[in-house]
């Protein structure tokens, strides 16, 4: 088992599910179980990631500043954290997004020349 | 750490919370409870990982793993307590003998001089070249010409004078008197030095102008602080020292001691005042050129450097040498850093010859000792090799390994470190009270950081090395093969034992460097015991008269001298008793005399040789046991007024005149006047200054001709000398009980006292040895002891296929032996290069001494061939069914 390219692997996860909790965020506060449900929901199921590293995500994010929490109740009574974007955060997913359509172009020309 | 731990508190909270939300929609979707928080789980994942994947965002990881690998390390060092024992008590012993040495030597020679800008401070020497051109250094400059150099050099901001008075003066007053040491000094000598007084003021330049004008002296703290009662108020008042009235202006500070070639002046007063207080003969010559009076020391102008300075005062002494041709031709100067005059310069090069040995065998004692711990480093770790497999397969990384072994590894240099320091402290106390006499008090012995850094330094890398290799080799993902139980692992088998052999070979070659030093030594030092100094030692008492305590005046000192050597020459259990004015090896009272035989010209000192010169009463030879070769002893009819006699020893004779009958022969000699002597006896060499010295020419005057106030009584016993001591003092006591008597000492103490310095180094390296001796046995055996319980199944094979156990044992010693005998071959080769570095420290061998070297081999394979013995025995007990069975 080389753990070398576990190890990237892991990290390109991790950076995607960042950006992905940042956009879901985008449109207002949410507690952790609706982020998943919304990522799952958006993606049509196509990017399901094991739901429990859902947290060590939020976790990396609030210790960078990219969003903040507070103690709730959810539609169900029960007592969650709720997570917003915070103005760091709001930046730095305006630059992810563009990078990543940068990105998504680039590997559509190439994919489908000639247009 | 707020966040933190909010976020972390409610962590479980949350995720239970997930589950459960997740489990409700299962369950509204149409699954079972159980179902519904099955999927739900499966869905979430590893629960625990996710966990701990959370908390690690938040710690500091590197610090907890490190107390992670801590707690691993000491629980698996307390598991093996035997490895642990070895490890540690090899370490602590390595790391202790480095330091003490390393300490005891900086604080000798290192020692802060209690100055301001020790860099800068030179003391200056005046050297002498005689006429067969060999040059004697460190010597004493003639007052002129000190004033000379004072006044006209341009390398020294300033260059003051100081000069001890000689004898000690007397302090009277109120309470008993008191002796005490007086240097002389320019008015600016402590200015120059830098050094400020804790009471009162330095001198005024007024107070060195005109002899004998202003009495007054400036007190040593301890001499202010022990006679004087510490109190503030002597500054200002009146001691009546030498008979005359002393101005005390001020106290020197506390720190401001054993200040190299200065030393510890009990008082300090102004040059001037010499007539009133040097009282030994070299009052007289005090404004001749040709004496030799003053040291000097100075300060370098800023910007001048050391090289600078010495050119230009060499300059100022060849100009004075053309000035004044008849006292200075052959003179010269030499300068050396005031720091570096805390071991006498005479003595200098011994001291760090000495010094480098102790400290080279000591950090080659330190290397096998690491040699032993990486050993025993490197036979856990291969042990561990299925432990370490597992892990990595189960996902541990490989940096993650590495650094747990090496936490061992450090955590074992840190335990023996600490344990090493607190043994040195001890052992330097211990050593320093052992050393022979006569050595300088207030020596700061502390550890220095830098020692202790350098040690830790050096054995931490050692192991470290080790310890990395292995584990580099280990924790390879790749080397599976260890998760099967395979004993012929590379490192194991065979008669190359890799990097371990290696290792024992380094140790071995080490130990036998060490060994080979102690036995140079200890044989060198045999010869030394048994050399024969010239006179009497085993039957031979001397007893000390000081006369002059109670101010006899010379013709009643000389009565006493008489009556003493009468009264003692008396008594049943003396056969004869004889005077003269020094006790052998006392190098303090050891004159000398510029002496030139007759028919040259006088006037040219490199005609001129320095003789020592002893002043003997009647019966002193004999008494001394020194035989008398030709002509006669002095006897009461040479007197004062006569013709000066003087009895030359056989050295002498060679040296002026080789050959010829030096009966009858005259010399001349400056002893303060000019002396015209005539030879009247030529008696048999004796060692003056060390055991080891060849033949040094001596002058014998007489003490009725040549007066000294304080002499030494010889006395030649019937039987054992000790048991006549008591009977001796008596004798001499009754005499004047008012005079006191120092005990008398039998002269073999004296000698057992030359030879206790090489005596306690050659003790010391014979230790030193030994525990490289040891150390390198305890590798050996590790090393072969593991490697025969890696071939038991080998061994086990051999013996099913027919082979006895005697054809097993000899086949292990064979192998072990092999090894050794590399390493000894190795060691005698180094040993051959590094010894011929101490051969000045030698006496009556080379360096190449053959029966050194091979009792050191044969002590070394005689250890080694023990530590393989045993592990060969227990190769011989394998039983082959056990053996195999192992597979």
């Amino acid at each position: 088992m080389s753990t070398k390219k576990q190890d990237e692997r892991v990290e390109m996860l991790q950076g995607t599910l960042d950006l992905l909790i940042l956009r879901t965020l985008q449109l207002g506060r949410l507690h952790g179980y609706a982020i998943a449900k919304a990522i799952q929901f958006k993606s049509d199921d196509v990017l399901s990631v094991e739901e429990g590293s859902l947290y060590p995500a939020l976790h990396r994010l609030i210790k960078r500043g990219w969003i903040s929490f507070e103690s709730g109740t959810s539609e169900n009574n029960r007592q969650a954290k709720f997570y917003r974007l915070t103005a760091q955060g709001r930046r730095q997913l305006t630059r992810e997004t563009s990078k990543w359509d940068k990105f998504a172009k680039a590997i559509a020309r190439v994919l489908r020349p000639v247009e | 750490m707020n966040r933190r731990k909010r976020m972390l508190e409610g962590l479980d909270e949350d995720i239970r919370e997930h589950i459960a939300e997740r489990t409700q929609e299962n369950i509204d979707r149409g699954m079972s409870p159980e179902e519904a928080r099955f999927a739900a789980l499966r869905k979430f994942g590893n629960l625990t990982r996710v966990k701990e994947d959370t908390r690690e965002i938040w710690s500091f990881v590197w610090l907890e793993e490190l107390f992670q690998d801590i707690r691993y390390a000491l629980r698996t060092l307390a598991k093996n307590p035997g490895f642990t024992a070895i490890a540690v008590l090899s370490l602590t012993l390595g790391i202790g003998g480095t330091t003490t040495i390393f300490t005891l030597v900086k604080g000798v020679f290192l020692q802060s001089i209690p100055v301001k800008d020790p860099s800068t401070a030179v003391v200056v020497y005046s050297t002498q070249q005689t006429v067969d051109g060999e040059v004697t250094e460190y010597l004493q400059n003639a007052f002129l010409n000190a004033k000379d150099y004072r006044e006209n050099n341009d390398a020294f901001a300033g260059l003051a004078m100081f000069m001890d008075a000689g004898d000690e003066l007397e302090i009277s007053g109120s309470a008993a008197p008191i002796f005490a040491d007086v240097q002389l000094v320019n008015w600016d000598f402590f200015n120059i030095l830098g050094v400020r007084p804790v009471l009162g003021r330095n001198f005024a330049k007024d107070e060195d102008e005109t002899p004998d004008a202003r009495p007054v002296v400036i007190l040593s703290y301890a001499l202010w602080n022990t006679k004087f009662a510490g109190d503030a108020r002597i500054v200002g008042q009146n001691i009546r020292l030498n008979g005359e009235d002393y101005n005390v202006i001020g106290v020197m500070p506390k720190e401001f001691q054993q200040v190299g070639a200065i030393g510890s002046p009990d008082l300090w007063a102004p040059m001037m005042m010499h007539d009133q207080l040097v009282t030994d003969p070299r009052k007289d010559r005090f404004l001749s050129r040709r004496g030799r009076l003053v040291f000097m020391v100075g300060r370098l102008k800023p910007g001048v450097s050391f090289s600078a300075a010495n050119t230009s005062m060499r300059a100022l002494s060849d100009h004075l040498a053309e000035e004044y041709p008849a006292e200075n031709s052959g003179r010269n100067v030499v300068m050396v850093p005031l720091s570096e005059t805390n071991v006498p310069p005479v003595q200098r090069s011994l001291f760090l010859l000495v010094s480098t040995l102790m400290m080279g065998i000591v950090i080659l004692v330190l290397l096998i000792a690491c040699g032993n711990v990486a050993n025993l480093l490197l036979a856990r770790e291969m042990q561990r090799r299925r432990e370490l497999a597992i892990r990595l397969s189960l996902g541990a990384s490989r940096w993650r390994l590495i650094r747990q072994l090496l936490t061992e590894g450090l955590l074992l240099g840190f335990v023996a470190a600490a344990l090493g320091i607190g043994c040195a402290t001890g052992a330097i106390h211990f050593l320093w009270k052992l050393l022979p006499g006569g050595k300088p008090q207030g020596l700061n012995f502390s550890l220095d950081g830098r020692v202790v850094l350098f040690t830790l330094g050096l054995s931490v890398v050692a192991t470290l090395i080790f310890g990395l290799v292995p584990s580099l080799q280990v924790s390879n993902p790749r080397q599976m093969g260890a998760l099967r139980d395979r004993s012929d692992l590379p490192g194991g088998g065979g008669r190359w034992y890799g990097l371990r052999g290696f290792l024992v070979m380094a140790q071995i070659a080490f130990s036998l460097i060490a060994l080979v030093g102690s036995a140079l030594f200890i044989h060198s030092l045999r010869n030394a015991e048994q050399l024969d100094p010239g006179f009497e030692t085993k039957h031979e008492l001397l007893v000390f008269l000081d006369p002059s305590r109670q101010n006899y005046p010379q013709e009643r000192t000389e009565q006493y001298y008489r009556d003493a050597a009468e009264r003692v020459r008396a008594l049943p259990a003396v056969a004869d008793a004889g005077i003269a004015n020094s006790a052998p090896f006392d190098e303090s009272v050891t004159a000398s005399y510029t002496t030139f035989p007759e028919g040259v010209d006088t006037s040219d000192l490199r005609n001129a040789s320095q003789f020592p010169v002893v002043a003997v009463g009647p019966g002193y030879f004999s008494a001394a046991g020194i035989p008398l070769l030709r002509g006669r002893d002095v006897n009461d009819f040479d007197a004062p007024g006569m013709d000066q006699v003087v009895v030359i020893n056989q050295a002498l004779a060679d040296r002026l005149w080789q050959g010829q009958d030096p009966i009858g022969k005259r010399l001349t000699c400056l002893a303060g006047r000019t002396l015209q002597a005539e030879v009247i006896g030529v008696v048999g060499n004796v060692k003056v200054r060390t055991l080891e010295e060849l033949p040094q020419p001596i002058l014998y005057f007489s003490l009725k001709q040549m007066y000294f106030p304080n002499a030494v009584l010889y006395v030649r016993t019937k039987g054992d000398a000790n048991s006549a001591l008591s009977s001796v003092r008596s004798a001499v006591q009754s005499l004047d009980p008012a005079i006191p008597l120092d005990r008398p000492v039998t002269v073999s103490s004296l000698m057992d006292q030359m030879v206790s310095g090489s005596r306690l180094a050659a003790e010391l390296l014979m230790g030193f040895g030994a525990l490289a001796l040891l150390l390198a046995a305890v590798g050996t055996y590790g090393v072969m002891s593991y490697s025969v319980s890696q071939r038991t199944q080998e061994i086990g094979i051999r013996m099913a296929m027919g082979a006895q156990r005697g054809d097993v044992l000899r086949l292990i010693l064979r192998n072990g032996m092999t090894m050794v005998l590399a390493g000894v071959v190795a060691g005698l080769g180094a040993s051959v290069f590094f010894t011929r570095s101490i051969n000045s420290l030698l006496y009556g061998i080379g360096s190449f001494d053959v029966a050194s070297f091979f009792a050191a081999a044969a002590v070394l394979i005689a250890a080694a061939l023990f530590a393989c013995w045993i592990p060969a025995r227990r190769a011989m007990r394998v039983d082959p069914v056990v053996a195999l069975r192992y597979e």
